[in-house]
């Protein structure tokens, strides 16, 4: 198999940080191998990503590049994965060690997944979020994320009601 | 922390977050609604979280029934109760125990399950109702769900009294004029999985309901779980055809014995699409009779077979069936003492269930000596995955590969050979149940890796790390593993469509030959 030298192509993200990855490292995002699909003449100005910053993309194109090679998941997988949906959130380790990040950067790498529709590291990321609520009770998950809790008075009404039943066991 | 004006958590589309709640345990789906109004109205308005209902702890008796057959954990002493018929949940060694309790129910509260009713719209609802703790809340339950039998795609139930039982008739439709049962309701059209658990003992002497699942109104049907006191009810000649997944769990000490009679059974065996067949319990030795007809009957789609019972039932069992397909077998606790090179039974029938099997899982057999372990073997040349668990059947087989690797003296050979033995021809990977046993047998499989050089990988999967520490700087690879389902050879087992009770914690070590 005499395959081609590597394409290389150059992306651009928000804050003008540019990238020049390997063709078959940058389609594991079904956003730019359809963009790139499209593109029949050989482009030299980089693809821009307005939606992606520099040090997120660069995170992302670690997973890609971990990852490639590896089959893509097909819209026939996905259909069968949600028929027997599991409710399995183990991680690879490999992956698990990636997403050791702080909140911010997992939610913008989630953010950049979905943009870029990279399904298994929006997986991973989803994975990731939901151990970390695994278990909490809703005061420790507001804590956990800074959210605050905004409920009206009749809906803390009710949300009691719930709680002292529950409690009651 | 000061509170972040505008929490990174907030920049998550809905449909991410719905995704993140879709992920974790049912039990967590309520406390969802506590966090914050977003979250409140997000996992309301989403209704996958809310189709899942559990009601009431499942018994153990009813997790035990849909666990994997291969988790099952027996003792020793438990083993002890086998063979003396008087085995019961109560002996289940104590890490079955803990299995339970890692996996035990979760309770939707009485008040809530109109709000999952509601809430999960018109998507099919699985859930599990057991009578033991609520007993108050059983009826409404019950009605309540029974309003919504046109939904229901897995439902487990388990009823333990005689008032219970009178409330599963109603909704099964066999009451006296129930009012909304299922003499009222055309059909149950989305019904896939039932499971059915029965345990009232000896009150129900006499007067034994004839619950029956209508093959017409469970077109859908294809798994079908009798528990106990349930067998006797609904095991009958008006089994739906459609089945394709049955098990008959009789665990409880009272009944251990499967209350079948020649004819219940050959209803089930002449199923015409049974794919998956589990038995657990022994038999009546009324129902071995001599003036029984013991034509055997053809099996053509049955691939999985797991019995767990007396030597007896399983030779009574094996003459009734003709299995061309079979690839799996699992046997518990049966002793197999009597298969020998001597002939002086006639195993031609056990010979013909072996010989297209693949998987084969030997858990507590009893052999009484080496070679009846080589004749199994010679009969199931075909094996690729092995199991074994129990101490004595763990030995059996060490000893078995240890005399199938060494030549006999008589061949005036000490050096061992280095060719995989003939009887092992096809095997891929053995695997182990993790337990106090598991060291001694793994050295005695790296002193034969070692000896006879055949064994080309090895490789340890084991959980239980603690357990490996003994073959540190053996240089044999170990690997954790999380979810049984995604590397075990014998998922097939696991009942389909069913969320409810199918994380296990791992019992398996496995060896790749």
């Amino acid at each position: 198999m005499a395959a081609p030298a590597t394409q290389q192509i150059k992306i651009r993200c928000n804050d003008e940080k540019e990238f020049t990855v390997d063709r078959d490292v940058l389609e594991r995002s079904v956003l730019i191998k359809n963009m790139l699909e499209d593109v029949t003449e050989q482009q030299d100005a980089p693809i821009p990503l307005p939606n992606v910053s520099g040090p997120v993309m660069a995170k992302v194109l670690e997973y890609c590049t971990h990852h490639r090679g590896e089959p893509l998941p097909s819209a026939d997988t996905e259909q069968s994965q949600d028929e027997t949906r599991k409710r399995t959130t183990d991680i690879s380790e490999w992956d698990q060690k990636f997403i050791t990040v702080d909140q911010e950067m997992l939610f913008e790498i989630i953010l950049a997944a979905n943009y870029l529709d990279i399904k298994s590291l929006l997986d991973v990321g989803c994975k990731t979020v939901a151990n970390m609520i695994k278990g909490k009770t809703p005061e420790e998950i507001r804590k956990l994320f800074n959210i605050v809790n905004d409920f009206t008075p009749e809906e803390e009404a009710q949300i009691k009601k719930e709680n002292e039943w529950a409690e009651d066991r | 922390m000061d509170t972040h004006p505008n929490p990174p958590i907030v920049h998550l589309p809905g449909e991410i977050l719905t995704t993140v709640f879709s992920l974790l345990p049912p039990r967590s789906v309520v406390g969802l609604t506590h966090v914050c109004r977003r979250w409140r109205q997000l996992a309301i308005s989403y209704p996958s979280l809310w189709s899942v209902i559990s009601l009431g702890e499942p018994s153990e008796s009813v997790d035990f029934s849909v666990l994997p057959n291969f988790s099952m954990a027996l003792s020793d002493s438990s083993l002890h109760d086998l063979a003396s018929n008087s085995w019961s949940p109560q002996n289940l060694s104590p890490d079955l125990i803990e299995l339970f309790r890692a996996n035990p129910g979760f309770f939707v509260q009485l008040h809530m399950l109109d709000e999952y009713l509601t809430r999960s719209k018109q998507l099919p609802l699985e859930f599990h109702l057991s009578q033991c703790l609520d007993l108050d809340g059983f009826d409404y339950y019950v009605d309540a769900l029974v309003a919504h039998l046109t939904r229901w795609r897995t439902a487990f139930i388990q009823v333990e009294d005689n008032d219970g039982l009178q409330k599963l008739r109603e909704c099964f439709g066999l009451g006296s004029g129930s009012p909304r049962g299922l003499n009222s309701v055309a059909s149950l059209p989305s019904l896939e999985t039932l499971s059915i658990d029965i345990q009232i003992g000896r009150d129900l002497e006499g007067r034994v309901p004839m619950l029956q699942v209508y093959a017409r109104r469970v077109p859908s049907l294809t798994c079908l779980v009798l528990s106990n006191d349930a067998i006797r009810c609904y095991v009958n000649p008006f089994l739906p055809s459609s089945i394709t997944t049955l098990y008959l769990d009789c665990i409880l000490s009272l009944h251990h014995s499967l209350q079948l009679t020649h004819q219940a059974l050959r209803s089930v065996l002449s199923l015409p699409l049974l794919e998956t067949l589990s038995i657990h319990g022994t038999f009546f030795p009324a129902v071995i009779s001599p003036q029984n007809d013991v034509t055997p009957i053809t099996m053509g789609r049955l691939k999985y077979f797991r019995y767990l019972g007396s030597q007896a039932g399983f030779r009574y069992l094996v003459q009734l069936m003709e299995t061309p397909e079979l690839r799996f077998i699992c046997l518990v606790g049966i002793s197999l003492a009597y298969l020998s090179r001597h002939e002086s039974f006639n195993t031609s029938k056990e010979r013909g269930l072996f010989a297209t099997v693949t998987e084969l899982i030997l858990f507590n057999c009893h052999f009484n000596a080496d070679e009846q372990f080589a004749t199994l073997f010679s009969w199931a040349p075909n094996v690729q995955q092995l199991g074994i668990a129990g101490r004595y059947t763990l030995k059996r087989f060490a000893e078995a590969l240890k005399a199938s690797l060494v030549p006999a003296p008589a061949a005036g050979l000490s050096v061992p050979t280095n060719s995989k033995p003939q009887i092992f021809r096809n095997l891929e990977s053995v695997w182990f149940k993790v337990d106090k046993d598991f060291k001694l047998i793994f050295q005695e499989f790296i002193l034969h890796r070692l000896r006879g050089g055949w064994l080309p990988k090895l490789s340890v999967s084991d959980p239980l790390e603690g357990d490996l520490q003994a073959v540190d700087g053996l240089g044999v690879e170990v690997r954790r593993w999380d979810h049984i389902h995604e590397w075990s050879p014998f998922q097939s087992l696991v009942i389909p469509g069913s969320k409810l009770g199918t994380e296990n914690a791992n019992f398996w070590g496995r060896i790749n030959i």
